[in-house]
């Protein structure tokens, strides 16, 4: 047991290292802008098309872009108002929307350098840790849409939002797996995206610079 | 698991044209190549679904999660205090005049232990060995969770609160998980140099 406490601590100082330069990089604001654009792009039509009884606008927030500010409205209310104006003459009319917001980087960008530093100190050529972090990536994005997913559907279903009115049983799954997906929820996921798209039976044991198998 | 090297060395074979992609083969492949590890993933993904049913049912956060994080608490306060610091324990909460950090759902470590008991568990090996992984993998990562609570008191009074944040995020759930798995794939390879090599 001895001799692999060496190689374990050479991949744990090696882990620290990649994680924290990656994080670092991460917080440079034009870095978490570009992440948050690049997330926010393919998500919001996304979320509406899942969620069409709203009008939906994803925004970036914060010092190092942070968090994700949602900005919504409900259709059917919207559409009212503008009969309302219509039909009283006006030629605009003025809309009050809610928001909510999300933090992003505990949504995404913290696991998403996890799963990275993970393939990259990964056992495998560089052109396998090229599909991992891609494929992985997308698989832990969607996971994380799914959760945005949640999120916004139980917010739309409180009594003073109230865009949704979702049959209690199905809205009493939906808190219960809201409820469940906690951060170390998010870990899990992204080890086992790791181990799925990474480890093969003849590989595993390389990881800490032991024997290959 | 397979424990064998390939040495046959490749023969000139005559050329042939390549066969049209197959979906189904790929999959074969890749299943072929994968096998014992999804199927470790299966059962450990089980092992954590089994976890997460007792970690987040109501029996368990009415009977044991308030005890647990409070003797954590007590034992985070002693380690602060033989460290010269004036602190007390509130409930589930280390405190002094200046700064309490509050043990919650989460930061009691026990998911991070889930996973390398899940993973012993369900690896091929003996039961001595496995009892040995437990109890070395649990106690390791039992200490390192109190000394990370009484390690973020001090990052709380020290530093600001977004160092203080980054170390309860990234310390708390990416690196201390990171340990976890280290532990389990420490043992992992200690369990197979222990094992003799099965004939394929």
């Amino acid at each position: 047991m001895k001799a692999l406490i060496g190689p374990a601590l050479k991949y744990f100082a090696l882990f620290l290292l990649l994680y924290g330069l990656l994080t670092g990089i991460s917080m440079v604001p034009a870095v978490g802008e570009f992440c948050n654009r690049m997330y926010r792009k393919p998500t919001e039509p996304i979320l509406a098309a899942l969620l069409p009884k709203a009008y939906l606008k994803i925004k970036a927030e914060g010092d190092f872009y942070e968090t994700l500010r949602f900005e919504f409205a409900s259709k059917a209310k919207v559409q009212e108002q503008m009969a309302q104006a219509k039909s009283s003459g006006q030629a605009m009319t003025t809309i009050t929307g809610l928001h909510n917001e999300v933090n992003f980087q505990n949504l995404f960008t913290i696991f998403f350098l996890f799963l990275v530093a993970l393939v990259l100190l990964s056992p495998v050529g560089w052109k396998q840790k090229a599909k991992g972090i891609v494929l992985g990536t997308l698989l832990y994005y969607l996971f994380t849409v799914f959760k945005l997913y949640l999120v916004e559907l139980i917010f739309f279903n409180e009594p003073e939002v109230a865009i949704y009115q979702t049959h209690p049983a199905l809205l009493s799954l939906a808190t219960g797996i809201r409820y469940c997906l906690t951060m170390s929820i998010n870990v899990l996921v992204v080890l086992v995206i790791w181990a799925v798209l990474v480890l093969k039976r003849d590989n595993w044991r390389g990881l800490l610079g032991g024997g290959k198998v | 698991m397979s424990a064998k090297k390939r040495t046959q060395t490749p023969q000139k074979q005559p050329a042939v044209e390549s066969p049209p992609f197959s979906l189904s083969k790929s999959v074969q492949t890749i299943l072929k190549d994968r096998h014992p590890i999804l199927k470790y993933i299966l059962g450990f993904i089980g092992c954590m679904a089994v976890f997460y049913l007792v970690y987040f049912s109501s029996f368990y956060q009415n009977h044991f999660e308030k005890p647990l994080v409070h003797g954590q608490a007590v034992v985070g306060n002693l380690l602060l205090h033989l460290l010269g610091h004036d602190t007390k324990v509130v409930g589930t909460a280390i405190a002094n005049t200046d700064f309490s950090v509050d043990i919650q759902n989460g930061c009691d470590g026990l998911e991070a232990i889930a996973i390398l008991v899940s993973g012993i568990l369900i690896f091929p090996a003996s039961r001595k060995q496995k009892i040995t992984g437990l109890m070395w993998g649990v106690g390791v990562l039992a200490v390192l969770n109190l000394l990370r609570i009484a390690g973020l008191f001090l990052a709380g009074v020290y530093f600001s609160k977004t160092v203080f944040e980054i170390l309860h995020v990234q310390g708390g759930f990416i690196v201390f998980t990171m340990i976890s798995v280290l532990l389990l794939f420490s043992w992992m390879n200690w369990v197979m140099g222990q094992t003799p090599k099965p004939a394929q």
